[in-house]
């Protein structure tokens, strides 16, 4: 739990959320960008994680992570923060993320990325000996 | 990745080649080192953004245009074509078969298919004064 703590303090705050770009031919509202503070970690075009941090107890410290996308990296501006373009948006937490279109205060700060992404996760099916 | 100070300075768009978009002229060419098939991510400047939590400037969004690859060089200029794909979530099937009679029957191999067409697309609003930086 400590080793969990420590790791997410490595881990850049999720500062805003924008809507724009996205491919023009299709439909519907534009995909989210979340704006990360700088961080050495995540690199040009890595594919991203996004969870969300719900927490257990009012005022305690443990949470639950939830997965609710998945993004890639789309730019790292000339001041160091980090553009996230959101790829994916898992349906069963449509709520939060029409929170985080919103722009809802308080529900940002416990988004948080990962530069990783789970097995299974990527779109990427591997077999083996299947 | 995010090391501000090895940034050089960035370049500009200062001719976009037809109206669909897919290619552009940046103000760096032969002379500044560049070289055919490098990258570069091509962007403008938006609108200051706000923390929504803290209330705190967080400065000038950079609006992303797409990435592009240098497809022609001049001594000043260079030609950049994009190399965005469709958004989407990545869909890319790979097979591993590693068996003794994988391996004895030749299928022992990895096998990588696309689930679906990749399809490039033109920088989105791209126009003269835009900025570009090597990715």
């Amino acid at each position: 739990m400590v080793a969990r703590q420590q790791a997410r303090h490595r881990l850049p705050r999720t500062r805003a959320a924008l809507l724009f770009g996205g491919d023009p031919s299709v439909a519907g509202e534009p995909p989210v960008t979340l704006l990360l503070d700088r961080s050495d970690v995540f690199g040009s075009n890595l594919l991203v994680t996004i969870y969300y941090n719900e927490p257990l107890n009012v005022g305690g410290a443990e949470s639950f992570e939830w997965l609710i996308g998945v993004g890639r990296v789309s730019n790292t501006q000339e001041d160091g923060r980090i553009q996230i373009l959101v790829l994916s948006e898992l349906a069963t937490h449509v709520e939060i993320w029409q929170r985080i279109r919103r722009r809802e205060a308080g529900v940002l700060r416990h988004v948080v990325v990962k530069p990783s992404v789970p097995y299974g996760e990527a779109g990427v099916e591997v077999r083996i000996n299947e | 990745m995010s090391d501000v100070s090895t940034r050089t300075e960035l370049a500009r768009v200062v001719h976009v080649v037809d109206s669909s978009g897919f290619e552009a002229v940046i103000s760096r060419g032969a002379r500044d080192e560049l070289k055919p098939g490098q990258r570069f991510l091509v962007f403008a400047y938006g609108p200051e953004v706000m923390d929504p939590d803290s209330g705190e400037n967080l400065g000038r969004i950079e609006l992303v245009r797409g990435r592009g690859e240098i497809i022609h060089l001049q001594d000043s200029m260079a030609t950049i074509r994009s190399v965005e794909k469709r958004s989407g979530r990545p869909s890319k099937r790979v097979i591993r078969d590693t068996s003794m009679l994988g391996i004895a029957t030749g299928r022992g191999q990895v096998i990588e298919e696309d689930w679906a067409a990749e399809e490039v697309l033109p920088f989105r609003d791209i126009s003269v004064g835009d900025l570009a930086k090597p990715v």
